[in-house]
């Protein structure tokens, strides 16, 4: 896979940098690490979010602004001319292919357009595949890193390793996967429901069915019930009976009419008082058929405990209109448009605890009440008595007149948005009113039966009960065939839903733990890498960090290995700041390191600022020496932007262009230019002389100290001249008189064991002329602080004395073909055999 | 769904996903395609406030299917 280098960066009327038809260019080497060094308010944060803005496409601290800051219109620089922004970039393919231009603008609408002047078929995909969360990092991004939840951070982490789209499908088929969910959507709990109350019901119906077979066949059914037996049974006697088969004019039993059959016995019988016997032995029947059920009870305690679960979950919201101010307040967190949690986004007061978290917690209070809510709708519409008491109410053995009913309002309190105690306790008290109603209807009806069949021949009664026998045996077998039915259509589909339901629950869980798999296997794999490296920038193994991926889900733990002796403790807990923060950066840098980003760059934007300057020494050199290509032949091209001045003192120490490539911005923005200005190693030199030549003494001596402080820093470290345990290497006014004692001490050391390798010609000036005119016309001033002005041309003298100090320490070498000096290896020998 | 399924190290988040989904269909032919056919719902995950509705709508559709199913499956046996 082709890998992208950042060759150059040109900014024109982006935020801080204005540069109107003159842009800020800054060309990046690919073969050594790049600084840019910029003091503060210079660009350097403005030169990061170009680079952000041409790869995101936004710039995510504007982005999370509140909207009224209108974030949009920071983008563009305050003062440039047209308002739109420019920011064109150059790729190197570090497969020596051509290199590729982009160009990306943002007009004063805010409309992004990208153009390759290169040529280059798709340049917004190829900026798309840059945007990894390592190409970009900076110190925001590891304290957060540090700080996160253990789920964030695993969430971050998976980012880090290019698993982030794993991560998010993971999180979709949680969501999909959640049992509450899937019960509400698929409404798994009130299929349920509906199929036991349906096989309740056939359950009641076989009953009546066994007793109007006992009542017709004058004995009991078999155990299994077959339908089609028991209807050609009945058919049978019924065509026995010569009048009543004389008004059967089909062959299956449930077509059979039985108005026509007692039309037709009326006719032959001719008696009123047979009719109304017939009447009352179906609503005698009927009302059997209404009588309550054994869950009825329970069903109403059920409804009532959830009706009471709600009103106090009810009790604990604040109502509608704080419903609505909560789920906008969640709305300007989830969409960033306001940010800080603990300001709040109405009156910007100040807040002791987070507001995202108060939110969530208001707005499950609403949530508790709306799924209660659903219970009892469910409850209503599942249960058993609320249908009985419309049953009862359509009965025409109970003759309950249309004005008189009640289901229809009940069922819209109950089952609606707002149902009530009082509206349960109406219903209850209706259906014990209905029921008490049937009881006496019954009772009546059974006393007027008995009348009649004292009046009745008796044939005609026994014709006339078995008449209704075989009717009430015809409904009954209608209504099982229709509720068998019913119980096969609801356990198909409860059984099809649940399968899904179980089939995504496995789903979801088999992919979290390849998933875990590959996590665990990817961190372990860097486990090695961000070790080694937080050893060699903190210089201290008696910290071992540890990240510790969780077996069951995305949290990722910040541990520690060995602590002092110590085992598996938080380093979050015990590590102080810049010992944490350099075990996050170590961890981005082996993950960078494990990249498979089309990124071959990494900038990194004021990483060290927590760090004091033996820490940041150590991270520039495992960057230079162990991260960076070409250092490392399989490691990114890295860039790096700080205002740090001590960081600066790191670059100047870089002695050629090969290892280090620095760059410090300059100008006067953001309204004047901003301009490179790229640091070769006679920088301070060249400065301190245009300064000097200038008259400027007074700005040119600190430029004399930092230059006179790195050559002579420069000959200790290339002829590892030993120092003392105290010698520091802190920027204090002592450090030049440091190094020249310390020169002088070894060179007075060797000399008088004889080993000094320097010539006596060198050794002479070093004595009695360089060293003495140092001391002399610098360190008893300047360095000691006396304040005596000098004169801009003794201070010239002191410039030529440090080169020619560091000339005193090398020899003529003919390695390279012509004569060039050449540090010697040490005070003792050449570094060659010249 | 049968058999552990493991990515590969070697493959991009997308082709695993791809990877994982093809496993799915084959272990479970009857239900895995529409769990692909209707992730356009749920991917890219929504946001807080939209994902409820994202999850009832793919809910929804996984219902509408069933059903379908169930009464194709009716209309073929009776």
């Amino acid at each position: 896979m082709v890998k992208y280098f950042l060759k150059r960066l040109q900014i024109e009327g982006f935020r801080g940098i204005n540069n109107q038809g003159e842009p800020l260019d800054l060309a990046f080497k690919t073969d050594c690490v790049n600084s840019v060094f910029a003091a503060n308010a210079l660009g350097k944060s403005s030169t990061f979010e170009a680079l952000a803005y041409a790869i995101n496409g936004i710039v995510p601290k504007l982005e999370r602004l509140p909207a009224s800051d209108n974030p949009g219109g920071y983008y563009a620089n305050r003062f440039h001319g047209t308002g739109t922004s420019t920011v064109s970039i150059i790729l190197q393919p570090d497969d020596g292919s051509d290199d590729v231009a982009i160009t990306v603008t943002r007009d004063p609408s805010g409309k992004r357009s990208v153009v390759s002047t290169s040529g280059f078929p798709n340049p917004e995909k190829l900026l798309h595949s840059l945007n990894t969360e390592l190409a970009l990092l900076d110190h925001e991004l590891f304290l957060e890193f540090i700080n996160d939840t253990p789920l964030d951070r695993g969430r971050t982490f998976s980012g880090l390793l290019g698993l982030s789209p794993l991560s998010e499908f993971r999180q979709v088929l949680e969501v999909l996967s959640n049992r509450r969910n899937l019960n509400t959507d698929l409404e798994l709990v009130t299929l349920a429901s509906l199929k036991t109350r349906e096989e309740e019901d056939a359950h009641n119906i076989e009953n009546n069915l066994r007793a109007a077979f006992r009542g017709f066949f004058s004995k009991e059914p078999g155990p299994s019930l077959d339908l089609e037996a028991i209807g050609k049974a009945a058919i049978d006697a019924l065509n026995a009976v010569p009048v009543v088969a004389a008004a059967i004019s089909v062959t299956s039993f449930v077509d059979v009419s039985f108005e026509t059959i007692r039309n037709a016995v009326k006719k032959a019988e001719a008696s009123n008082e047979r009719d109304r016997l017939a009447l009352i032995l179906r609503h005698i029947t009927a009302l059997e058929n209404l009588a309550p059920g054994s869950s009825e009870d329970d069903e109403k305690n059920k409804l009532r405990g959830s009706l009471e679960k709600r009103l106090a979950a009810l009790a604990e919201t604040r109502g509608a209109l704080f419903h609505e101010l909560y789920s906008v307040i969640q709305k300007l967190y989830d969409q960033d448009t306001w940010s800080d949690p603990l300001q709040c986004p109405a009156c910007e007061s100040k807040l002791h605890e987070p507001l995202p978290d108060q939110v969530t917690q208001r707005l499950q209070q609403y949530k508790d009440a709306e799924s209660e809510l659903k219970v009892i709708q469910d409850h209503w519409r599942t249960s058993r008595w609320p249908a009985r008491l419309k049953s009862l109410e359509d009965s025409e053995a109970m003759g309950v007149a249309q004005t008189d009913r009640s289901h229809a309002s009940l069922a819209a309190l109950l089952g609606g948005l707002q149902p009530t105690l009082d509206g349960l306790d109406g219903a209850i008290a209706c259906l014990d009113r209905l029921e008490a109603a049937r009881q006496t209807k019954r009772r009546e009806l059974l006393a007027e039966k008995e009348k009649l069949e004292k009046e009745l021949p008796p044939s005609l009664v026994a014709l006339t009960e078995q008449i209704e026998h075989a009717s009430n045996l015809q409904q009954a077998i209608k209504k099982l065939r229709i509720s068998i039915q019913r119980v096969a259509d609801l356990t198909a589909s409860l059984d099809l839903r649940s399968a899904w339901a179980t089939f995504i629950e496995n789903v979801s869980d088999e992919f979290a733990k390849a998933e875990v798999r590959l996590s665990t296997s990817k961190t372990t794999a860097l486990e090695t890498d961000y070790r080694e490296m937080y050893k060699e920038v903190t210089k201290n193994p008696e910290i071992v960090p540890l990240l510790k991926k969780s077996d069951t889900s995305e949290e990722l733990h910040l541990r520690l290995a060995r602590f002092y002796g110590l085992s598996d403790l938080s380093a979050a807990t015990l590590l102080p700041e810049s010992y944490r923060n350099a075990l996050a950066i170590c961890i981005y840098l082996a993950a960078v390191l494990q990249s498979s980003s089309t990124a071959r760059f990494v900038v990194l934007d004021d990483v060290t600022s927590s760090f004091d300057a033996g820490h940041q020494w150590s991270l520039m050199e495992l960057i230079r020496t162990k991260i960076a290509y070409p250092a490392n032949p399989n490691g990114p091209q890295v860039i790096i932007l700080s205002h740090d001045s001590l960081l600066e003192k790191y670059f100047d120490t870089m002695e050629t262009k090969t290892q280090w490539h620095h760059q410090r911005l300059q100008g006067l923005p953001p309204k004047g230019l901003v301009y490179p200005h790229t640091q070769d190693v006679n920088r301070l030199e060249d400065a301190a002389r245009q300064q000097l030549l200038a008259g400027q003494t007074d700005l040119a001596m600190p430029l004399i100290r930092q230059y006179l402080e790195q050559k002579l820093l420069h000959v200790i470290r290339k002829l590892e001249i030993p120092v003392r345990l105290d010698f520091s290497i802190r920027d204090d006014r002592k450090m030049v008189g440091n190094c020249l004692e310390t020169i002088s001490g070894a060179l007075d050391l060797h000399r008088r064991a004889g080993d000094l390798i320097l010539d006596s010609g060198q050794i002479h000036d070093l004595e009695t002329v360089y060293m003495p005119s140092l001391v002399a016309n610098w360190v008893s001033h300047y360095a000691t602080a006396t304040g005596v002005s000098l004169s801009p041309y003794v201070l010239l003298g002191v410039l030529d004395s440090i080169n020619k100090v560091t000339s005193c320490f090398m020899y003529p070498c003919k390695c390279e073909g012509s004569l060039q000096p050449r540090f010697y290896k040490n005070l003792t020998a050449k570094a060659c055999g010249c | 769904v049968a058999g552990q399924f493991d990515f590969d190290e070697k493959k991009t988040a997308q082709e695993n996903i791809e990877a994982f989904l093809s496993h799915i269909e084959s272990a479970n032919p009857a239900l895995g395609p529409f769990l692909r056919k209707h992730l356009d719902k749920m991917v890219p995950l929504p946001d807080a406030t939209k994902r409820s509705a994202a999850r009832a709508s793919f809910n929804g559709e996984i219902k509408k299917v069933l059903d379908a199913a169930l009464v194709a499956l009716k209309a073929k046996h009776g």
